[in-house]
Formats: structure tokens, sequence, C-alpha cells
């Protein structure tokens, strides 16, 4: 199914920032600092995020990464050329939609909103690829003492996230004809 | 992946790794010939006489079945004895406004083999662009169902333009055409020259975006080459006002303009602004007059003011 591109675009950065990284990973990410601090106590928790729930990072960055990548194929007012009335627009003159398109790379700043959230993304997965490496391979199975020597890792994979977080935040949520 | 099969006549095989089916994309009947074209089939009048029949159309063991169907041959589906010996579990029927029957608009039944039908209702049977078409191709049984139930947000922009009424979006469209308008005049020489901020012109161009190529010329210097003649070739003309707004190519300028000018009424709510009613005088005077190019130019002042007025807030195209 080809779905709806503005709909696409905004309900994939939805799921993404909204439902998965600020209301579920993000706050698990702050329980475990806080079950690191000792403020609060939960085994349970701390098994199953640290040997299985963190790792889902995995899988949402290459989809992140996606995300932003086609953030102006999605969201530029070029798409209106294929969907009617501007889908009637003569093929051959090309030269509307790029001027268009231009002109709205220049009012949202496109260019510079999806570079800096590709660093934020990058910045992100590097800081949770040390965090992996200093765990290494026995991760769900290392006491709450050895995983306090990694709290200043987990905090700094946290905020690269929030910084994720915001940048996602940036985007323009509708297709904007105008300032 | 689509693969013709041509010893079947014009039907397109599909696998729909999402819901693990086989889609067959079957036309039946007396499709636009169009349509045909583009499926990569010869317009030729032997080639048109082989296309598939309802009785090759049984014979398919595709899950879901999408076809095209005249007024006649639905009304035979769902209401007189026709049933298909088929595997299929779904079909959707494409057909045009003209038909008045039991299920004339959107509908689903069932046939009494107990398949599930959808009635599509292609609203403006005309021929589909290749955009449209790729995507009628690949429509699955949800949005089928999403269609019929009138779903509009669960269904593709252009799968709701094939098939639910009022989706042109006429500010927007001519809000970029505003746009086009008198970027083509800021990359011409003399308005290069002439380009002054404090101006109607000059601040929609600030408006839209083009004051930051302008005055960082990065844009310009890219642009003013490579499309700039272009550009220019294409300012004067009535039809680069009007030939989005004229779904069926009449080119009866005098009617577009009056069917534009009741989707404007609609749109803002029979409070057109002042400005959009002057710049769609201005292309009135024009029709009338059967002008030349020269005389076809609008000055890109009234197009400005259309351009601000039509947007207090943030435009955006509707979801």
């Amino acid at each position: 199914m080809i779905a709806h591109p503005e709909t696409d675009w905004q309900s994939r950065r939805n799921r993404f920032n909204h439902d998965w990284l600020k209301n579920r990973f993000l706050l698990a990410l702050g329980k475990l600092i806080n079950v690191l601090d000792d403020r609060i106590e939960d085994d349970d928790f701390l098994a199953s995020f640290v040997g299985g729930g963190i790792k889902v990072w995995e899988a949402e960055y290459p989809d992140v990464l996606s995300l932003i990548e086609c953030f102006s194929a999605k969201m530029s007012p070029k798409v209106l050329f294929d969907r009617p009335p501007l889908s009637r627009w003569p093929k051959e003159k090309s030269w509307l939609p790029t001027v268009v398109d231009v002109m709205w790379r220049n009012r949202v700043q496109a260019d510079e909103l999806v570079q800096s959230a590709r660093e934020s993304a990058s910045s992100a997965n590097e800081a949770y690829l040390r965090l992996q490496s200093e765990w290494g391979a026995e991760s769900d199975r290392m006491s709450v003492e050895r995983l306090r020597q990694s709290r200043v890792r987990v905090v700094a994979f946290r905020d690269a996230c929030q910084e994720l977080a915001r940048a996602i935040e940036k985007f323009p949520n509708r297709i904007l004809v105008t300032q | 992946m689509a693969t013709g099969d041509r010893m079947n006549g014009p039907m397109l095989n599909y696998f729909d790794h999402r819901t693990k089916e086989h889609i067959a994309v079957l036309t039946v009947g007396r499709t636009p010939l169009e349509l045909f074209v583009q499926l990569g089939f010869q317009p030729a009048p032997l080639a048109y006489g082989r296309y598939v029949t309802e009785c090759e159309f049984s014979k398919t063991r595709a899950s879901v079945i999408i076809g095209h169907f005249s007024p006649e041959q639905l009304r035979t589906l769902v209401t007189d004895s026709v049933d298909f010996d088929t595997d299929c579990k779904v079909i959707v029927c494409v057909t045009t406004a003209t038909f008045t029957g039991d299920a004339a608009r959107h509908a689903k039944t069932t046939t009494k083999s107990g398949k599930s039908l959808y009635v599509l209702r292609d609203l403006r049977s005309t021929a589909f662009n290749e955009t449209e078409l790729r995507e009628l191709e690949q429509i699955t049984n949800e949005d089928a169902s999403n269609i019929v139930a009138g779903k509009r947000e669960a269904v593709s922009i252009l799968l709701q333009s094939l098939f639910l009424p009022c989706i042109d979006e006429i500010i927007p469209a001519l809000g970029i055409l505003c746009q086009g308008y008198l970027a083509a005049g800021a990359l011409s020489e003399s308005q290069l020259a002439s380009y002054d901020p404090s101006d109607a012109v000059g601040k929609a161009l600030i408006g839209m975006g083009w004051a930051v190529a302008y005055e960082s010329s990065l844009l310009l210097s890219r642009y003013v080459a490579g499309l700039g003649l272009a550009v220019q070739d294409e300012l004067p003309g009535i039809e680069y006002w009007l030939e989005p707004f004229d779904p069926k190519g009449t080119r009866d300028w005098r009617k577009v303009l009056d069917g534009l000018r009741k989707q404007l009424e609609d749109e803002f709510k029979k409070e057109v602004p002042e400005a959009v009613t002057e710049l769609l005088g201005e292309i009135e005077m024009r029709i009338e007059s059967g002008g030349d190019a020269e005389s076809s130019m609008i000055n890109p002042a009234v197009v400005a003011r259309a351009f601000s007025s039509f947007f207090s807030e943030p435009m955006e195209a509707r979801k």
C-alpha cells in the first residue's frame, strides 16, 4: 500500500518520537538512571531493560535515519504535484515543482534541519555503542554495582536521545506552502 | 512485482508482502483505452478486442481481483445470477459515476458464494496518470474497505482523489501558482535589477522564501541559468493559471474559470479575499480579449497581493 505521503511521514515521526522515544525509551532510560542512583529498586526492570529493552535502539536507529533522510521528499509542497489539481500540471514543465521545492527549503531551512537531526541520531548511536562496548556481552548478568560504573555512559546516551527528540520535534508537522 | 500475463489478457500479478496475498489486477470490459496503454498494451483495435472477458475473469486464482467494470457489467455482477468460480475472496470493482444501480456509490456487498465485493466509484472516469495507476494497482483489501467506509484519513491522497469526492485543494494550488509566477518574474533580468523588498512583490518574495535565495545569490546562480529561460517562456499564458483546474482538458477557459471561482468560494467559505477576486478578474479579462502573449501578462503586483491575501496564517495542505 502506498500511504498518504504526508500522513505517512507524520505517523512515522509520531510513532518514533512520541510513542517510542519520548514515552517509552527515554522514560526507561530515566528509570535505569534512578535505579543506578538507588532512588528506586526494580530488579525485574533492570534485568529486562539492560538485557534486552535497551537493544531496541539497534532496530530503531536505521528507521529514524530513514525518517530523517526522506523528510524533504515527503514534506515539501512539491508533493502537491502528485495529487489534484496540480497533478495536472504538465510533467515537462518541471521548473515549477523545482522552484517551489527550492523556496520551501529556504523557508523551513530543510537542509539544516536534516543535518542537525542526522548528527543528533549519529551522536545517540555512538553513545549507545560506547555503552554497549563497556557492558560487553554479559550485560544481562551484570550486578547493579557493576552497572553503576557505567552510569556516566548511560546518562550520556539518555542526553543524546533527548537531543535527538528535540531535533526531530523541530521538523514542520505539515506541508507548508507559505512561511 | 508486476508481471504481465499476456496469455490471459491484461492482468498484472502482484504479491503483497504485508498481507501475504497474491493480487491480480484484472481489467475487464471497456476500460478507458489510456489505462491499457499505461499497462503496456498496444492500443490497436485488435488488441482491444482481446481484452479479458467475464468468462476469462472467472479463471483467475488470485485472492483479490481488481476490475474496472462498465455500469452494465457491475449491475450484472451485483444483481443477476453471475458469480465467479474463483478462489478470490475480494473483488474490487472500479466503475464510473454513471452507474445508478444498488451499488451506485461506494459499497460493500456479497456475491452468492460469499465473496466480498467492494464497489468503488471512479468519479472522474478519466484516464489515469502514471502515479494514479501505480497506486491503483497496489490497492489492498484494507484500502478498499476503508474507501467503502469513507475513512478518508485511512487512505492515501491519490486513492482519495480517485474514489472520494471533493479532494481538490484549490487554495494551496493557486498559492503555488502565484509563487511560481512571482519567482519567474524575479528570475527575469529586469526584475532582478528592480527587486524591492518593501513593495508588494518584494514582500511576497520574502514570504515565500525567495528573498533568502536572492540575498544569498547561491540559488540564483544555480537556477537562473538553468531555469530562467524556461520560466520566462511559461509566464504569459492563461494556461498557466487555469490548466490545473481543467480536469477534463476542455481548454474552455471561461468555464474553467467559473468552476475555479466556485471552488474558491467553497474553500474560502464564500469570503474570497478581494485581492484574489482581482487576480481572477485579470485572468478573465485576458480570456475575453483572447490576448496574445504580451497582453496576457498579469502585473506581478496583482499576483503578489493575491498571494499575500491568501494566508494570514501559515498555509498548509489539507490532510
